[in-house]
């Protein structure tokens, strides 16, 4: 859970970088856009039910990562892409949860 | 979402609650589940009537401590006037829809109700996605955020995992219905089956 949150709270910092540094704007919406996704994703996959979506950090971590450099900007903003893109990439491989409390979760539907 | 140690008492193994589903260590339905949910959607409401009134005019200016204007900019812009009610009002009703299917049911609907549980994810999962987009259009199109917008997204994002326990209750069952030769259709709708 507390892996999950850490990804949420990452997020709703992307969501403040922008304004704080200035950056300018298409590396601005890259952060407004990857931020509130981080940060809804984190919040959603805290719950051990739902703890299978941290997946999705992964593809929205290497956005974070990349943006920044792929779109030109100032240093502190690339330096804060990279660690943050790479915090949300280990949220995505942390540990899921155990579903022996619910009735063996969403893969009892199958099979 | 349970504590981690509701149903597991100190020694160790999985105690099952009366009415916990099979394989359960506790019951998703009753309502020391739903009552933070509902409460969580009557916050919901109410900022989302509030924000409503402001863009139908009822209200004259929107309270915003951080962002200053930025709620004025938000809430009356061409993105909320596109759906022919303004769409805080539509968030409102999202919270009602909420409310309404989180009540409906006694304390083992997974089981006896399957269908408010699932209209319950449905309505509960939605409201969630439209508000991480809603998020996302601030900054980006109008340069603005909106302290109380900000605020019904978070809690709209909050129910989520707390009301998806739910939803896996109910489509477990409708699965062992199924396995077990019932009727799928009236397990849904009547709430038969398997015991």
């Amino acid at each position: 859970m507390w892996w999950q949150l850490l990804g949420a709270a990452i997020g709703v910092g992307l969501m403040a970088v922008p304004g704080v540094l200035s950056l300018p704007r298409p590396v601005a919406d890259a952060f407004h856009i990857l931020g509130p996704l981080a940060a809804a994703f984190g919040a959603i996959a805290a719950s051990p039910i739902l703890r299978v979506l941290r997946r999705v950090q992964l593809p929205i971590g290497l956005g974070v990562a990349v943006s920044p450099l792929a779109l030109g900007s100032p240093p502190a903003a690339i330096a804060i892409g990279i660690i943050a893109g790479v915090a949300l990439v280990a949220v995505a491989f942390a540990p899921g949860a155990r579903m022996e409390r619910f009735g063996g979760g969403w893969r009892a539907l199958i099979g | 979402m349970p504590p981690p140690w509701r149903g597991w008492p100190r020694w160790g193994f999985a105690v099952a609650e009366a009415g916990a589903p099979p394989g359960w260590s506790y019951n998703p339905s009753r309502w020391g589940e739903r009552i933070p949910i509902l409460a969580l959607a009557l916050v919901g409401f109410a900022i989302a009537s509030y924000l409503a009134a402001f863009q139908l005019g009822l209200v004259k200016d929107v309270f915003d401590p951080f962002f200053g204007d930025g709620s004025r900019t938000v809430l009356t812009s061409g993105v909320s006037r596109v759906l022919p009610i303004p769409d805080a009002a539509l968030g409102a009703i999202g919270y009602l829809a909420d409310v309404v299917s989180g009540l409906v049911g006694g304390r083992e609907r997974w089981r006896t109700m399957p269908w408010v549980v699932i209209l319950f994810g449905l309505a509960v999962g939605p409201l969630g996605a439209t508000s991480i987009l809603l998020v996302i259009l601030q900054p980006v199109m109008f340069d603005a955020w909106c302290t109380l917008c900000l605020t019904s997204a978070v809690i709209s994002i909050a129910m989520i995992g707390p009301a998806f326990d739910e939803v896996l209750a109910s489509a477990q069952h409708l699965r062992r219905v199924q396995r077990d030769g019932g009727s799928l259709w009236r397990a849904f709708w009547v709430g038969e089956g398997v015991r």
